[in-house]
């Protein structure tokens, strides 16, 4: 029996010396075991981590290697053992809670013993008999020797393994290094992607790499250049749905595929390239964050090429290839923004004029080049002072209005204001002459938000100005020359009218009165004219005093009663505490009903602006009462309403330093549009209501011009329908 | 008022539209009516014909009105002659100018008809003679 033992012992020494990974380990150790102790079968579990997974198994069938790994949790004979470091002999299995359904179905008794060396567990090593056994102690304690030598062999097969998988890491980190120095040192992505493929087809040992990108057009992956090792023409065919074969399920599953046989359907894909000489095939999606872009292949045509560990690798490299084939993509697409942009500031007439945080430019269109005479490439990097006149002119890269220091350096960040545009500037040309420029100056941000530059447009204005001032002339010669013959119409109407010149009867006084209606119209226009002309020349001038509003008011309505009265419109005017101070209806009760309300302002401009507002009421409302029997072709309002009384009424109220005056008119009223636009010049309402009623268009401009003047503000509440009520506001003397 | 011997009236004008109009209605009304084409041969006539007014327009060529009117305010023979300006729209200015070296009044002549042209020289002589 001893030598029995001795020579078991020897044999397992050498068995353990001579066994490179378990199976050569187990194969002739379980011999031995079989042999010494008469059994029927046996394992060896190992520990790894929390797990006791079965590494080999004899005698029991292969079913017993697919049960799955047993946790600590789950307990049971192996895990006590390991746990007490002791045997566990168990006679009837039947008896006893065993994890193993295969054991337990065909084995009666059991040893369990751990495999211990130097003092660690590293797995556990159990016989089974069919029949029931009662294992003597010789038999154990053997059992246990050969178990703990078999616990040295595998801590030296483990270490093996783990310098062997070291070198694989190794390799792998290597392959990555490579790559990141090819990434990050190449800017050509095409060459870039042909490298990473190469690089990726070398390190698996096969023939051919592509990539096959997604065309979200057709819906179909289609083989893209660079490809490695693949004609035109085999790039052009290698193309699948997005399902089809490896290459789609690869896409679809978004999973790294390996391929050591080549199936029907890839087959398919294969043979359309005329490829099918490949027998092996590694696939991986180019992943970017949650987006696939396409797959990355690698083929050989060798069968059974590459190993289930390179799948790995295989998949970690594709990732890389994945970020390269995204930014490539991104590039891509600025170069084609950056190429749309040149194209764009090449075709606009307008010179464009960047400038960085340093004032120094950055880019000058061809427009700009034209313009200023300068090419782009003698102003890059110079500062933008070359080209702005600086000496004479307001600051033409800050807020307009402030007045130029000499220097461009200390441009105010125009952050708030995100545009800027002003005819007012002069601009060098390269021969040193000066040029009227109208300039718009924008911020460039970056996609943070943060000012990084300015834009300046800028464009020749020298015709235009001269257009200008000749249309400014034209305007006011026209206006004299016409002045004097409406003048004269005017007057010869009059005497004719006051019978100067013979009786008149009474049909022909009506038309001579037509007549003078018409001239006056047409010195009503010539007058707008003039003082438009003159307001945009700067030529007119207030001249405020203290004047007194109520009498301004009282005056200018008397002036317009015979308008009014022509209209059945009844006039209102009552100071600040409601007192009625004038009304057309009942002659004025005399002096003592005024009250004076002082205020600083030039009294011909206040009557001009009265009579246009007042005038504008009486013309925007519609006949009243008395007036309608007569006039049924009229279109009005009142038409609807038999109680229509038109009335206009003026009335002022005090507010902080100022007096404003309303006039509140029962006319046609108007919608939100037009109040936005009324106070513009030549702006007129135009409906079907306002057809009969003439004019410039040009009343409530100079009104508007006039009250700024005098530091007061003109504004309008109203709707359509409901009346106007124009306000002003002027200060208290 | 047709009957009885008018006032002698110097009319200060360029524009022969305005001339001709003023001319005819003042007449009319029984005025004696004197041209003056410019400022020279209005400040010619003034000094020779010693009207009861002038009738000053403040565009004319050769002298201003502006001019005309301190050059009749500066001479004996004229020092007297009440003056009323005649004016377009926008002299204000001159006008000004003119009151305070005592200008009797002013017309915008868009604004007025010739006949209260003919009623403010009506009032002013009328008043002067009380």
């Amino acid at each position: 029996m001893a030598e029995v033992v001795l020579d078991s012992l020897s044999a397992i020494s050498k068995i353990a010396a001579e066994a490179k990974d378990l199976p050569s380990l187990w194969e002739p150790l379980f011999d031995v075991i079989l042999r010494t102790l008469q059994v029927d079968a046996g394992t060896i579990m190992t520990l790894e981590d929390d797990l006791l997974v079965r590494r080999v198994a004899k005698g029991m069938g292969e079913e017993i290697m697919k049960e799955p790994p047993i946790p600590e949790s789950k307990g049971g004979i192996s895990w006590s053992v390991v746990r007490s470091g002791k045997p566990a002999i168990i006679t009837d299995i039947a008896k006893e809670k065993i994890a193993s359904k295969v054991l337990a179905a065909s084995m009666h008794s059991l040893v369990t013993v751990p495999m211990i060396t130097r003092g660690q567990t590293v797995g556990v090593m159990s016989v089974f008999t069919k029949k029931q056994r009662a294992f003597a102690d010789k038999d154990i304690d053997l059992f246990i020797t050969i178990a703990n030598q078999a616990a040295v062999a595998i801590v030296s097969i483990r270490s093996t393994e783990l310098l062997e998988e070291n070198r694989r890491r190794l390799s792998e980190l290597e392959a990555l290094n490579q790559l990141s120095k090819t990434v990050s040192t190449l800017f050509d992505f095409d060459e870039t992607l042909y490298s990473i493929i190469g690089l990726i087809t070398r390190i698996f040992k096969a023939d051919k790499g592509v990539l096959l990108l997604f065309d979200h057009n057709d819906r179909l992956l289609k083989a893209t250049k660079p490809a490695f090792n693949l004609t035109e023409a085999q790039v052009f065919d290698f193309r699948c749905r997005s399902d089809e074969g490896v290459s789609g399920q690869s896409f679809c599953k978004g999973i790294p595929l390996m391929l050591n046989k080549i199936d029907p359907e890839t087959e398919n894909v294969l043979s359309r390239a005329k490829m099918s000489d490949i027998k092996s095939v590694l696939v991986a999606p180019l992943k970017v964050k949650s987006q696939t872009l396409g797959v990355i292949h690698i083929l050989s045509s060798k069968e059974n090429n590459f190993a289930q560990d390179d799948l790995r690798l295989f998949s970690i490299l594709s990732s890389q290839a994945a970020v390269v084939v995204n930014s490539s993509y991104m590039y891509r697409d600025i170069e084609q923004e950056r190429k749309k942009d040149e194209a764009l500031l090449s075709s606009i007439a307008e010179g464009v004029l960047a400038v960085d945080n340093n004032q120094k430019i950055i880019l000058l269109n061809a427009a700009g080049e034209k313009i200023s005479g300068f090419l782009q490439e003698e102003l890059l990097g110079k500062k933008v002072d070359i080209i702005m006149n600086n000496n004479s002119h307001p600051e033409p890269l800050g807020e307009g209005s402030s007045v130029n220091a000499g220097s461009a350096d200390k441009l105010p960040d125009s952050s708030l204001s995100a545009r800027n545009d002003n005819d007012n500037h002069t601009l060098l040309r390269r021969d040193g002459t000066i040029f009227p420029a109208r300039l718009s100056v924008a911020p460039i941000r970056d996609a943070d938000d943060k000012g990084i530059g300015k834009i300046i447009v800028f464009s020749d204005i020298t015709h235009e100005l001269e257009v200008e001032q000749l249309k400014r002339e034209l305007i006011s010669i026209a206006t004299h020359e016409l002045r004097t013959p409406i003048t004269g119409i005017k007057g010869y109407l009059d005497m004719i009218l006051s019978g100067d010149t013979g009786g008149v009867n009474s049909e022909t006084k009506e038309v001579v009165s037509e007549v003078t209606a018409i001239n006056q119209k047409l010195a009503d226009l010539v007058d707008d004219l003039l003082n438009v002309g003159r307001i945009e020349q700067g030529r007119i001038e207030v001249k405020p005093v203290a004047m007194d509003l109520t009498n301004s008011i009282t005056e200018a309505l008397k002036e317009l009663s015979i308008q009014a009265k022509g209209k059945s419109l009844e006039m209102v005017f009552s100071s600040p505490q409601g007192r009625t101070i004038y009304s057309s209806s009942e002659p004025p009760a005399g002096g003592e009903l005024r009250s004076n309300i002082m205020v600083k302002a030039d009294p011909e401009r206040v009557r001009q602006i009265l009579i246009n507002l007042i005038g504008n009421a009486i013309k925007y409302t519609p006949a009243g009462k008395s007036e309608i029997r007569n006039q049924k072709s009229e279109t009005n309002l009142n038409s609807q309403n038999p109680n229509y009384a038109g009335k206009i009424e003026i009335s002022l109220e005090q507010k902080g330093s100022e007096i404003i005056c309303h006039i509140k008119d029962s006319g046609i009223g108007m919608d939100k549009e037009a109040q936005k636009s009324l106070f513009t010049k030549f702006y007129r309402i135009k409906t079907e209501k306002t057809r009969q009623i003439t004019g410039t268009g040009l009343g409530l401009w100079i009104c508007k011009q006039i009250i700024e003047m005098m530091s007061g503000k003109i504004w309008v509440e109203s709707a359509e329908g409901k009346g106007s009520t124009f306000s002003f506001s002027l200060p208290i003397a | 008022m047709a009957d009885e011997t008018k006032a002698k009236l110097l009319l200060i004008e360029d524009d022969i539209t305005l001339i001709k109009m003023y001319e005819r209605k003042f007449k009319s009304d029984g005025f004696d009516v004197i041209i003056a084409y410019d400022g020279l041969e209005g400040l010619d006539k003034a000094a020779k014909e010693k009207p009861d007014l002038v009738l000053l327009d403040i565009m004319l060529p050769k002298l201003d009105g502006l001019a005309v009117f301190k050059k009749l305010r500066s001479q004996p023979s004229t020092f007297n002659t009440p003056v009323i300006l005649l004016t377009n729209f926008g002299q204000e200015d001159a006008v000004f100018e003119c009151f305070k070296l005592g200008a009797v009044d002013y017309l915008v002549k868009a604004d007025v008809t010739p006949q209260q042209v003919v009623s403010k020289v009506e009032n002013f002589l009328s008043e002067q003679k009380k």
